[in-house]
C-alpha cells in the first residue's frame, strides 16, 4: 500500500501548532501510523526546545559604564520604533523601504507626542511686593529634569505697557534675567520690570535656547495689582496678549476687565468680540442681550466726553459687530471728519471711494494715493481697494503698483500678485530687490522675534521655512518674468526645504523650458509621490533615467515627503470628555466618534450654503487617500437649517453630521475660526490642523502609514 | 501585576525625560536581554554591544512611543530586536555595495560549516536571512505576523526560511 505523506512543510505547520483542527487530526493521524514523519516533527521540536534552553552571553561589565557616561555627552540614537509596510501597491512598496531609517532622522517618538503629554513640569515662584512697573521680582524656579545638568537658566520675557495697542502683539521678546542653581532643581534670580509695565509673561531656558520650559506654552504671568487685585489695565494687556495665542485666556481677561471697569469700553469690545468666536454663533440672541445695552449705554456717555481715535473706533466696530444702525452711522461720520487718518478712518474712506468708483470709468486714484501717503496704520486697506479698482479697469501699470504696495503691508507672498508684478520690467525689478531684502532678514537675527514657547533651533526651522517662501517666490518672479535658467536655482532652494507641490511644478516648468535636465528626475519623483497631484503616469521614461535610478529617486522622494509631512505635525491631545449632538439631538461623545480610526473632522459653518460641496470633496479625498478604514466627521458649529439638512441628506453625508453648538469640539481642538480641516490619528490625537486640500492627502497617507508603524 | 504596569509606566516617564539613575536601572534591568538579542540576531559580540550602546542611547527618545500598555521589557524587546534587523539590513547594504566595487568580504563568525558545531555556534553559522527568522520564531516567540511585520516579508517566505533554517541546523549537529 502507497503511503501518502504530508509535506515537510505541512509537518513543520503541524510542530509549530499552525495547522487548523481538520488538518491537525488528519496529520496526527498519519503520524501515528509513520516512524519517518514522527521524527520529523519531533526533530523540529527537540531543536525548538534546545535552542529555548541556550545560555547566551551577558553583556561584559564595562559596557554599563561606556553607556550611562555616554548618555550625558553624546547624541541620541535614533531607534527604529517602527518597521517598514509590506505587500503595499508596487510603488508604495518600493518607496515605504526607506521608511524605518528616516523615522530616526525625524524622529517620529517625539514628533507623535502630544504636547500635553510630552514632559514633567516645572513650577516658577514670583517672590514679589511688586505691584507695577519699575519694581524688582525675585524669581525662583523649580526646575524640570531637562535643566540637570546646566548651571543657570535664561529667563526670557515679554512686557507689556497699560498703552499699548491690541496690535502690538508683536511684542519684543527679551532675555530678562538670568537664574542660578541653587539646589538640586532650584534656580534663584531676580529681575527689575522696565518703567510702565503692567504685564509681564515668562519662560524658561538655557544658555543656547535649545532646552526650554515655557510650561506649556502658557508661560509665567505677572500682572499689576491695586489692592492685591489685577488692575484693569493689566487684564487688558493680558487679553490683547493672549489673544494670539489662546482666545480662553484672553476671554476670561476681557470679562474680569469689563466687570472691573463697566464704563471700559475697549474692554467690552474685545470681550465681544472673543465672546462670538470662543462661543460660536449660536450664542448670538443671548450674548446680543447683554451687549446692545451696553453699547447704547456706553455710546451716550462717550458722546458727552472726549473719546481718542482708538475709542471712538472701539465704539464703532462694537456697533457695526451688533448691527446697531443709528450707533454705527454716528461714529462712522465723526471718524471720518475728525480722524481720517486712523485705522478706521482710512478703511471706511477707503470703502467708500471703492462703493463709488467700483463700476465708474473714473477711479478715485488720485484720493487713494492722498490716502496711502497720509496714513500707516490703514495702508493695506487703501492697497487692497487701489488693486481691486486698478484690476476692474484694466490698469496694468496701477495694478502692479497697488500689488507691489499689497505684498508691502501684508507681508504674504500671494502667487497672483506674484505674477502679477513679474508683467512689468519696472515692478519685477523692484519686487525682486524686496524679497531680496527680506530673505536677508530672516538670516540670523531673530531672538527678539521668537516667542516664549518656541526653542531657538525651532525658530530656525522657521526662518528656514520663510525663506524657502520669498526665495522660491524669486523663482516665480522669474519664471514668469520669462527667465527660467535664472529661476532654477531659486526655485531648488525652495524644494529642498519642506514640501510644496506648488514649488515642484514650477522648478519642472523651469527646466522643460530651459532644457535643463540636471535635477529633472528628483523633481519629477516628487510630484510622481505626491498623492494630492496627478503625476501617477511619471516613469523612469518621463524622467529619461533607467529604472533602477528612477525606483531609487522615488524612494529618496518618498522618504523626504514623509519627513516634511511629519515635520508639519502638531500634536494635540484631546479632552477625555467632549459632547456633542447628532442631528437628532442625542448627545454624542467626542472619542466614540475618532475611535480606531482615522479622522478627518471638518468644521462646518452651517450658514455657508456652498460650504457642502467641501465636504464632498473631502469625503473623496478620505476614501481615495487614507490608506486604511478611514472616515470623515463634519462638525456643525450650529445647528444646521432644515434646508441644509435636506441638502446633506441627498448627497448621502447626513449620518457623518455632529453638532458642537456650545463650541466643546471647536475648543478642545483650539479651532477659532469659523472652518477647519483636522487629522486625527486612531489614538484620538490631532496630528494635522487646518489642511489645505492640497496638504490633506500626503498627511492621511503618512500618518495611516506612520499609524501602523508605531508599535 | 498593576503595580508593574505602574512601575513600568514610572520608569518610562523617567527615562522618557533623561534621568541618569532611571537609565542606569533600565540598563540593570534589561541589557542581558538586549545583548542576547543582538548576539543571537546579528552573531558576535561586538555588534552586541553596539546594539545595547544603541539601544540604552536612544531610549529617552524611543520611549515616549511606549504607550504604557504592556510591559516595558516586552516593548523594549521589541525595540531591540527592530534595532538589531535594522543592523543586519544596513549590514547587507554594505555588503552589497562592497562586493559591487570588487571587496572581498570575510563571513562573520569563528568557524566553519565543515567543522562540529554546537548548537550555539549552529545558529550563529546559519545565513542573517535564516537566522533572523529562526531566533525570532523558535527563541524570541514572536509569531509569523511579528516576523512579516518585522522582516517585511511574506508569511510563506518566512516559512520557507523557517524550514531552512532547521534543516541547516539538524545538518549541522548531526554532523557533531
Amino acid at each position: 500500500m502507497t503511503i501518502l505523506h504530508p509535506s515537510n512543510r505541512r509537518l513543520q505547520e503541524f510542530a509549530d501548532g499552525e495547522l487548523g483542527a481538520a488538518d491537525r487530526a488528519r496529520t496526527s493521524r498519519h503520524l501515528q501510523r509513520c516512524v519517518r514523519c514522527r521524527q520529523t516533527v519531533t526533530g523540529v521540536r527537540t531543536l525548538g526546545r534546545d535552542a529555548r534552553k541556550l545560555e547566551w552571553p551577558s553583556p561584559p561589565a564595562h559596557l554599563r559604564m561606556r553607556v550611562l557616561n555616554r548618555a550625558s555627552d553624546s547624541a541620541p540614537t535614533i531607534l527604529p520604533v517602527a518597521d517598514p509596510m509590506v505587500a503595499a501597491p508596487a510603488w508604495r512598496r518600493l518607496a515605504w523601504l526607506g521608511v524605518a531609517g528616516l523615522l530616526g532622522t525625524v524622529g517620529v517618538g517625539s514628533i507623535l507626542w502630544p504636547r500635553s503629554l510630552s514632559s514633567e513640569a516645572g513650577d516658577v515662584r514670583i517672590v514679589t511686593r511688586a505691584t507695577a512697573g519699575g519694581q524688582e521680582l525675585e524669581v525662583t524656579y523649580l526646575a524640570t529634569s531637562d535643566f540637570a545638568q546646566v548651571d543657570q537658566v535664561t529667563l526670557r520675557a515679554v512686557f507689556r505697557r497699560d498703552h499699548d495697542l491690541p496690535q502690538d502683539s508683536d511684542r519684543p521678546i527679551l532675555n530678562a534675567a538670568t537664574l542660578h542653581r541653587d539646589g538640586r532643581r532650584v534656580f534663584r534670580g531676580a529681575v527689575r520690570l522696565p518703567s510702565e509695565v503692567v504685564y509681564a509673561r515668562f519662560a524658561l531656558e538655557d544658555e543656547t535656547g535649545t532646552r526650554l520650559d515655557s510650561h506649556g506654552r502658557r508661560g509665567w504671568e505677572w500682572l499689576a495689582t491695586e489692592g492685591g487685585d489685577p488692575t484693569a489695565d493689566a487684564l487688558m494687556q493680558q487679553a490683547y496678549d493672549a489673544s494670539g495665542r489662546d482666545l480662553r485666556v484672553a476671554l476670561a481677561a476681557a470679562t474680569a476687565a469689563s466687570e472691573l471697569e463697566p464704563t471700559l469700553l475697549d474692554a467690552w469690545a474685545l470681550r465681544s468680540h472673543l465672546e462670538k468666536r470662543v462661543l460660536g454663533p449660536a450664542f448670538r440672541d443671548s450674548l446680543g442681550t447683554v451687549h446692545v445695552p451696553r453699547i447704547e449705554l456706553l455710546d451716550s456717555t462717550l458722546r458727552s466726553g472726549a473719546p481718542t481715535a482708538l475709542t471712538a473706533s472701539n465704539m464703532y466696530y462694537y456697533a457695526v459687530e451688533w448691527d446697531v444702525p443709528a450707533i454705527v452711522a454716528y461714529w462712522r461720520d465723526r471718524i471720518v471728519r475728525e480722524w481720517p487718518t486712523s485705522r478706521a478712518g482710512v478703511q471706511t474712506r477707503a470703502i467708500d471711494i471703492f462703493a463709488r468708483d467700483v463700476n465708474a470709468p473714473n477711479s478715485g486714484e488720485a484720493e487713494l494715493e492722498a490716502l496711502w501717503s497720509a496714513t500707516k496704520g490703514g495702508q493695506i486697506d487703501v492697497a487692497q481697494v487701489g488693486y481691486a479698482l486698478a484690476t476692474r479697469r484694466g490698469d496694468a501699470l496701477a495694478e502692479a503698483r497697488w500689488a507691489y504696495r499689497w505684498l508691502q503691508v501684508d507681508g504674504g507672498l500671494d502667487p497672483t500678485l506674484l505674477r502679477q508684478l513679474s508683467n512689468s520690467s519696472t515692478t519685477r525689478d523692484t519686487i525682486l530687490t524686496w524679497l531680496h531684502e527680506q530673505v536677508q532678514l530672516r538670516r540670523g537675527g531673530s531672538e527678539t522675534r521668537r516667542p516664549l514657547y518656541r526653542t531657538a533651533p525651532a525658530q530656525e526651522r522657521v526662518d528656514a521655512r520663510v525663506r524657502q517662501q520669498l526665495l522660491g517666490s524669486i523663482g516665480r518672479v522669474l519664471l514668469a518674468a520669462g527667465e527660467p535658467a535664472a529661476a532654477i536655482p531659486y526655485l531648488d532652494s525652495a524644494v529642498a526645504q519642506g514640501w510644496s507641490a506648488e514649488f515642484f511644478k514650477d522648478a519642472l516648468d523651469a527646466r522643460l523650458r530651459a532644457n535643463v535636465e540636471d535635477g529633472l528626475v528628483e523633481i519629477v519623483a516628487r510630484l510622481y509621490v505626491d498623492p494630492a497631484l496627478d503625476y501617477r503616469a511619471a516613469d523612469s521614461a518621463a524622467a529619461g533615467v533607467d529604472e533602477a535610478t528612477w525606483d531609487a529617486e522615488v524612494g529618496r522622494a518618498m522618504e523626504r515627503m514623509v519627513a516634511a509631512t511629519l515635520d508639519d505635525a502638531q500634536p494635540l491631545a484631546l479632552p477625555e470628555h467632549v459632547s456633542l449632538e447628532d442631528i437628532h439631538g442625542q448627545s454624542v461623545d467626542l472619542r466614540s466618534l475618532l475611535r480606531d480610526q482615522l479622522t478627518v473632522v471638518w468644521f462646518w459653518w452651517p450658514q455657508c450654503r456652498t460650504c457642502l460641496s467641501e465636504a464632498l470633496r473631502l469625503q473623496e479625498i478620505v476614501r481615495d487617500h487614507a490608506g486604511q478604514p478611514a472616515r470623515l466627521i463634519i462638525v456643525s458649529t450650529d445647528v444646521p437649517p432644515a434646508s441644509q439638512l435636506e441638502h446633506l441628506s441627498e448627497i448621502g453625508l447626513e449620518r457623518l453630521v455632529a453638532v458642537d453648538v456650545v463650541r466643546q469640539a471647536a475648543t478642545a481642538f483650539e479651532m477659532w475660526s469659523t472652518t477647519g480641516t483636522f487629522v486625527v490619528d486612531p489614538h484620538g490625537v490631532v496630528q494635522f490642523r487646518y489642511s489645505t486640500a492640497e496638504d490633506l492627502p500626503r498627511q492621511l497617507l503618512v500618518l495611516s502609514k506612520i499609524g501602523s508603524l508605531v508599535s | 501585576m498593576e503595580s508593574q504596569v505602574k512601575a513600568d509606566r514610572a520608569l518610562a516617564q523617567r527615562l522618557a525625560v533623561g534621568e541618569r539613575a532611571a537609565l542606569a536601572k533600565a540598563y540593570d534591568q534589561y541589557a542581558p536581554m538586549v545583548y542576547s538579542v543582538g548576539y543571537r540576531l546579528l552573531g558576535t559580540h561586538e555588534q552586541a554591544e553596539d546594539l545595547v550602546q544603541d539601544v540604552f542611547l536612544g531610549l529617552q527618545r524611543a520611549v515616549r512611543t511606549y504607550g504604557a500598555l504592556g510591559a516595558f521589557g516586552g516593548w523594549l524587546r521589541r525595540v531591540a530586536t527592530r534595532a538589531a534587523l535594522m543592523k543586519l539590513r544596513q549590514e547587507r547594504a554594505e555588503r552589497h555595495s562592497m562586493q559591487r566595487h570588487g571587496w572581498q568580504l570575510r563571513t562573520s563568525g569563528g568557524s566553519s560549516v565543515e567543522e562540529d558545531l554546537t548548537l550555539e555556534a549552529a545558529i550563529l553559522q546559519l545565513t542573517p536571512a535564516l537566522r533572523a527568522v529562526f531566533v525570532l520564531k523558535e527563541i524570541e516567540g514572536y509569531s509569523y505576523d511579528d516576523i512579516t511585520e518585522l522582516l517585511g516579508i511574506e508569511v510563506g517566505a518566512a516559512k520557507v526560511r523557517l524550514h531552512r533554517a532547521r534543516r541547516a541546523l539538524q545538518k549541522s549537529i548531526r554532523n557533531q
